[in-house]
């Protein structure tokens, strides 16, 4: 579970968060949502213990993210937005790295490395230095490391960044299974019908802000919309995207 | 029981353990650097290593000469870890980013349920498995010779090598709690320049000490190689570690045990200091620090400033670049300004032995420590180009493969930047000085004019030998340790020649002179075609690698 309480972050005069209340329920896919800057990858930093909130309190999996940090760590399994990971090991070294820092089993890290590797289909560079590594190979990577300890939370930041559709197609199908079995997922993506078709609530935030909560069909009906996308353009306030198309198009002519 | 002693310290052994082998492996392979479509990544990774150790280890032994022919084990081993003590400060202050914390480690290890003190301890362990090894290197030489030199003594080789390794271990402490501190204290939004300043500082600090050892050991006593301690010598930290070498010969005075005793009580102040100091949370500060912004008050004007040499095309590209590049990426910052105190105290040391030699005058002999004026114009542009080369940020080098820019211009446009940004600053202000002393324009006018050519032929050299793109290659743990040490170690062999060949043989031959200028004039011109050719058919041939 997740669950927060005027979450607030301030970065020197800017407000990133204001009092953001939220609630996760186990068993849960959902999608966080928000324009550039709305201030998604801040919350996701705070419950994952990066960045302390200036206000409010956050738990994760019933531990307090300031207070039992170590506690929220060795419970959540995250997938950054930055796809930062030691591109000078390989699978192999950088799954057992991880293993070791939550105490795993030494042949348990193996046995699930080569299942999860397996599964994405990169088990036979498993020994491969990451540097030679496309972005899809290298967020396999940090999939199957957020996913080895098996997490009761995970967080999700654009996790199918570079993913062929072979593997966005499984990983899709991987978490709807995980939050079958009860895990809390929060997913942060701009693709907009991957959200719809996958997370059961949808939480959309701008400036800091919630603006809406619901399911893909109820936030479509408050907005009076037919599909999330539009119903994101209006609670966003975006231009009319084919107006704004002319206008660029017109006015680079005319340079 | 190691464990044990681990966990006692509040540490998780197991995490530990995986991070300090983690460290020790991206340490080994960065320092081989990426360029595994060219080349054997792990032959280049080894060759590099073995031959940095190498230099080291050479080093060493022509320190070790000082024990063998000296009969005072406190002179040779204060001179000795004088030299492991800079050089151990020098790789700190020149790598602070790569060697001790890295902006990285936060954005990977952040959200693992790992302690700072673990955290800590795996740092801290990194660090000082990395500088001991190359004090291993240069003092490994110098301990044997006091192990034999005079008899078989064990107790003396002993002492030499724990006062090698505990003085290393000192200087990392002290440079990593006054970083740490700073980090600290500082917001991230003045951290850049701050931590830019202390570089100067310490660096002033740490090669000050260094040239300042001469006089502190007086140079009438030198020449008899026994030296007499008093309570000025015992302020100056490598005399503290010498003093080891003293008790070990069983000298158990007030002056030898005082002094031992302040090293001891020194690494437990900094080790209790740099206790915590290392935490995952700096290495927060350091990503947010480079992260944040320091405001764009002047970057207008200093953007019409940027366009008054280099208008258009390939080599403005390059000085926007190299201009936002020292004020945003830290590394190449901090390596820049690591090479101004070097040539401020080569000035300094130039001009110490008294008045500046005039070599139109002097004719071959008693130009004292000029050369040193010298080997700065000569030394550090090259050493400035090798810094041009490589960044944190060497993956947006796709840029010079996707636009049809002229990768050859580029490369070319580094060194031009170089040389008219630092060289031709760093030559008027020569020339100032020159002109104070010499009282002859026409003397200081010509010497500029050899100086500059001669610079600008190093610069060409050094492309020439090494065509990169800007900011194109990962930034290497102690490559440019290795590359300052070699321009310290061979630089004035070279510089002393060139001042000896000029003064003795050509300044005073007006005829010789001229024909020398032209000749450097048009070596100048025929060495830009080369470089243009062998540029470009380089480039054409470089791949991006990300």
């Amino acid at each position: 579970m997740i669950q927060t309480e005027h979450l607030t972050k301030w970065y020197g005069r800017k407000v990133a968060l204001e009092d953001l209340d939220l609630r996760i329920e186990p068993g849960t896919i959902f999608g966080f949502l928000g324009p550039n800057g709305a201030g998604k990858t801040t919350t996701v930093k705070i419950l994952t213990g990066l960045l302390r909130p200036t206000r409010g309190k956050a738990l994760v999996a019933g531990f307090d993210v300031i207070e039992q940090p170590l506690e929220v760590k060795s419970r959540l399994g995250y997938v950054p937005e930055t796809g930062a990971l030691y591109e000078s090991l390989s699978p192999a070294e950088y799954l057992e790295m991880v293993g070791c820092l939550h105490h795993l089993d030494r042949r348990v890290t193996l046995a699930r490395t080569d299942e999860l590797l397996e599964l994405f289909g990169i088990l036979t560079a498993r020994h491969q230095r990451m540097t030679e590594f496309s972005k899809g190979m290298k967020q396999k990577v940090l999939i199957s490391a957020a996913l080895l300890h098996k997490p009761e939370v995970l967080f999700l930041d654009e996790p199918l960044n570079g993913l062929d559709a072979n593997a966005a197609m499984i990983f899709k199908e991987l978490l709807k299974k995980m939050a079958a079995q009860g895990k809390t997922i929060l997913f942060c993506s701009h693709v907009l019908e991957v959200v719809e078709r996958m997370c059961t609530r949808i939480l959309i935030i701008n400036e800091g802000k919630r603006i809406v909560e619901g399911t893909a069909e109820e936030i479509c009906r408050s907005t009076n919309t037919d599909t999330l996308e539009q119903a994101f353009g209006q609670l966003t306030g975006s231009r009319d995207a084919g107006q704004v198309t002319t206008e660029f198009l017109a006015a680079l002519e005319k340079v | 029981m190691f464990r044990a002693l681990i966990r006692s310290l509040g540490v998780d052994y197991e995490q530990w353990r995986a991070l300090t082998r983690v460290a020790l492996k991206l340490d080994f392979r960065t320092a081989s650097g990426l360029s595994a479509h060219q080349r054997s990544e792990k032959t280049e990774g080894a060759y590099q290593i073995v031959v940095r150790y190498a230099i080291y280890v050479a080093l060493g032994a022509m320190l070790s000469g000082l024990v063998w022919m000296s009969g005072d084990v406190f002179f040779s081993g204060i001179i000795i870890l004088s030299y492991t003590m800079v050089m151990t400060g020098m790789m700190v202050l020149v790598d602070f980013a790569a060697v001790v914390v890295s902006p990285d480690d936060f954005a990977i290890l952040g959200y693992q349920p790992v302690s700072s003190r673990t955290f800590f301890f795996s740092r801290l362990t990194n660090v000082l498995v990395y500088t001991t090894l190359l004090s291993a290197a240069l003092g490994l030489i110098p301990v044997i010779m006091y192990f034999f030199a005079g008899g078989f003594r064990p107790l003396l080789g002993l002492s030499a090598a724990v006062a090698t390794l505990l003085s290393c271990v000192c200087t990392t402490l002290l440079l990593v709690v006054v970083y740490t501190s700073v980090l600290k204290v500082v917001h991230p939004n003045r951290l850049r320049r701050v931590i830019g300043y202390l570089q100067l500082v310490l660096s002033f600090f740490i090669f000050g000490g260094y040239s300042l050892l001469p006089r502190m050991l007086n140079i009438e006593r030198l020449s008899q190689v026994t030296i007499t301690k008093s309570a000025w010598l015992m302020a100056y930290p490598p005399a503290w570690f010498a003093s080891y070498l003293e008790l070990a010969m069983g000298r158990w005075g007030k002056l030898e045990v005082v002094p031992a005793l302040l090293s001891i009580v020194a690494l437990i102040v900094l080790a209790g200091r740099a206790r915590g100091k290392l935490a995952l949370e700096y290495s927060d500060r350091l990503s947010a620090a480079a992260a944040v912004s320091e405001g764009s008050k002047k970057s207008a004007s200093a953007a019409s400033r940027s366009g008054l040499i280099f208008r258009g095309g390939e080599a403005r590209a390059v000085a926007l670049l190299v201009r936002n590049q020292f004020k945003y990426d830290q590394k190449f910052r901090l390596a820049v300004l690591g090479i101004v105190p070097l040539t401020v105290m080569y000035l300094y040391m130039g001009m110490d032995h008294g008045p500046l030699a005039d070599p139109f005058v002097v004719r071959g002999g008693g130009f004292g420590n000029s050369f040193l004026v010298y080997l700065a114009v000569l030394m550090f542009p090259p050493m400035l180009m090798m810094n041009l080369t490589a960044s944190d940020s060497y993956q947006a080098s796709w840029i010079y493969y996707s636009t049809p820019a002229d990768r050859g211009r580029l490369v070319r446009g580094a060194k031009d930047f170089v040389f008219m940004y630092f060289v031709l600053p760093y030559l008027a202000f020569i020339g100032a000085v020159f002109q104070y002393y010499f009282r002859n324009l026409w003397h200081v006018v010509l010497n500029l004019c050899v100086l500059g050519l001669l610079s600008h032929f190093f610069l060409q050299l050094a492309v020439f030998l090494n065509p990169l793109l800007p900011f194109s290659q990962p930034a290497r743990k102690g490559q440019r340790t290795a590359g300052y040490m070699m321009a310290i170690l061979f630089g004035p062999i070279g510089a002393i020649l060139l001042l000896f060949v000029l003064s003795r043989w050509i300044f005073p031959n007006r005829i010789l002179l001229g024909f020398v200028l032209l000749g450097l004039a048009g070596l100048s011109w025929l060495m830009e075609k080369l470089l243009q050719v062998r540029v470009e058919r380089r480039t054409a041939s470089l791949e991006y690698q990300d």
